[in-house]
């Protein structure tokens, strides 16, 4: 297990199930601070499980999960979430803009939740960053695919977090926007931690610091040490790209 | 045009606009939270379920429309924690205390002695049946309603638009749908009395539907259906009054018309297009 710096994400035997289905069971790991962690594992595995009980949308059934030392619930202002589904309700009247200002909302509190001058020179700017400024004002239903995942990307960039959360941020972005947003993750990395689900290990390879197999159990390989021969033990983890067009990587055995 | 002046210079038709306006800015509100967040069919439950409080209200002999109030209010809750408890089997479960409700208002009402004439205005509306404390028990709950919206509009919005966000955010989604469903059984009393309680549904549902496509925003939805709600009352009102036809039927066959017109020139202009 990797030790180094302050953990900002750990995980103590914890377990959880849906109506009695384990979907996690003793899950133990550290996620140093500054991390840029890739889940990998085959579907119903449990990364979308692990990253819910992460921002506090789930609660363990079993064992402690602790973000920056503590109960999820208790920083939720420092944390940022991009979501899988990324088609909430079509019809729903709400700009662009809007969606990407809810971002600020969790550092508010009190009454009415006012917005200040600053939040929406913020929003402006994650827009501008997202090529989002000619859209601003269009309804959010109107977007294409890629172009939603990337306001829901903004969104959670948009409230400053100290750690982000990502599930499958790049599904339906281009592949230009992709390689754009992962030199942006690897630019915010500089100052806050990155956990983030992918199947697409082409791009991944390039730029996490560490992966974590999620199959039922969690394996988390800090140093950069990856071979297919080892991952291919967590069952269909994609890894016939880890190695390809890097340099090689190697990783300790699944204890 | 003479017909217009005479209308509104009639005293009891002058209170009914008076009511209908209060009535359509909570129909506005209202029907638009309950369409975005698809809680028609829960609005449907609280609205039939709701007769219960009127037969509890005659056996009892209280006054109708706090005991209604207060009823349907318990409804909505207990559906709130169904639709939470059950997501799955809503549906199923909603059906249930939507018949209960209705068959314990009838029950209750053949229980209790002599004629109730009016029994049908609570199905179907009546709006001679408005008094003017019902005026003021409606101004009253427009104001909680401004208020409740004024304070948290932007956990509204939120909890409407993605409430798996908003409780990532700490926004507490599950409160602000128990309040949406509360308000709901406000909103179904202060219709009530135009449409009934079992025509209430189309008053909640088909202006914010027409609403939503011309809104930018959850604001002018509420606006723009408040503004549906209550032409679609008043054209109600005054051909019912020509034509000497029920009011709340009317108002939702202006509703429907008006409904199925905007839908069918939406299909034709598209098709137009491609």
């Amino acid at each position: 297990m990797d030790n180094n710096g302050k953990a900002v994400v750990e995980f103590e035997n914890v377990s959880f199930s849906y109506d009695g289905h384990e979907v996690l069971k003793d899950v133990n790991f550290r996620v140093p601070e500054r991390d840029f962690l890739a889940l990998l594992g085959p579907n119903g595995g449990g990364k979308t499980t692990l990253i819910k009980l992460c921002v506090g949308l789930l609660r363990p059934k079993k064992g402690v999960v602790r973000v920056f030392g503590v109960d999820p619930e208790k920083v939720k202002h420092r944390i940022g979430y991009v979501p899988q589904d990324i088609n909430r309700s079509k019809e729903f009247p709400i700009s662009v803009f809007d969606v990407v200002m809810t971002g600020r909302l969790a550092k508010k509190k009190g009454l009415r939740r006012s917005i200040s001058k600053e939040d929406r020179r913020k929003v402006e700017e994650i827009l501008d960053q997202m090529h989002l400024s000619s859209y601003r004002s269009r309804r959010i239903g109107e977007l294409s695919g890629g172009q939603k995942q990337r306001v829901f990307i903004a969104r959670a960039l948009v409230g400053d977090p100290e750690i982000l959360f990502m599930d499958e941020p790049t599904a339906s972005v281009d592949p230009a926007f992709q390689t754009e947003l992962y030199d942006l993750l690897r630019q915010l990395n500089e100052r806050l931690t990155i956990i983030v689900v992918s199947h697409d290990m082409s791009v991944l390879s390039s730029y996490v610091k560490s992966i974590a197999c999620v199959n039922g159990t969690v394996f988390y390989h800090g140093a950069q040490e990856l071979t297919e021969e080892v991952v291919t033990k967590v069952y269909h983890c994609p890894v016939e790209l880890i190695a390809h067009g890097v340099p090689h990587r190697v990783l300790k055995e699944h204890r | 045009m003479a017909g217009w002046i005479e209308w509104f210079q009639l005293d009891f038709m002058r209170q009914a606009l008076l009511a209908a306006f209060l009535a359509s800015v909570a129909c506005g509100i209202i029907g638009t939270l309950v369409v975005v967040n698809r809680m028609v069919f829960l609005a449907g439950g609280i609205a039939h379920a709701a007769y219960g409080g009127v037969g509890l209200a005659l056996f009892l002999g209280l006054p109708i429309l706090p005991v209604v109030t207060i009823f349907s209010a318990l409804c909505a809750f207990l559906l709130g924690v169904i639709s939470f408890r059950k997501p799955h089997r809503t549906d199923a479960l909603v059906s249930a205390i939507w018949s209960i409700g209705m068959a314990f208002g009838a029950l209750l009402v053949s229980l209790t002695p002599g004629y109730q004439s009016d029994l049908m205005s609570y199905l179907f509306g009546s709006i001679l049946t408005i008094l003017p404390s019902d005026i003021l028990v409606m101004l009253i709950l427009d104001v909680v309603l401004f208020i409740w919206i004024f304070l948290f509009y932007r956990e509204i919005m939120v909890v409407s638009y993605d409430s798996e966000y908003a409780q990532v955010i700490g926004i507490p989604a599950t409160a602000i749908h128990y309040f949406i469903l509360i308000f709901t059984s406000v909103a179904v009393i202060l219709l009530m009395r135009f449409v009934g309680l079992i025509l209430v549904l189309a008053m909640l549902s088909i202006p914010s539907y027409l609403a939503e496509r011309y809104s930018g925003s959850l604001k002018w939805m509420m606006v723009l259906s408040s503004i549906f709600s209550f032409v679609f009352m008043t054209l109600g009102l005054w051909v019912s009054y020509e034509l000497n036809l029920p009011a709340g039927p009317v108002m939702i066959i202006i509703s429907g018309i008006s409904f199925s017109t905007v839908e069918f020139a939406h299909y034709v202009y598209r098709y137009k297009k491609s």
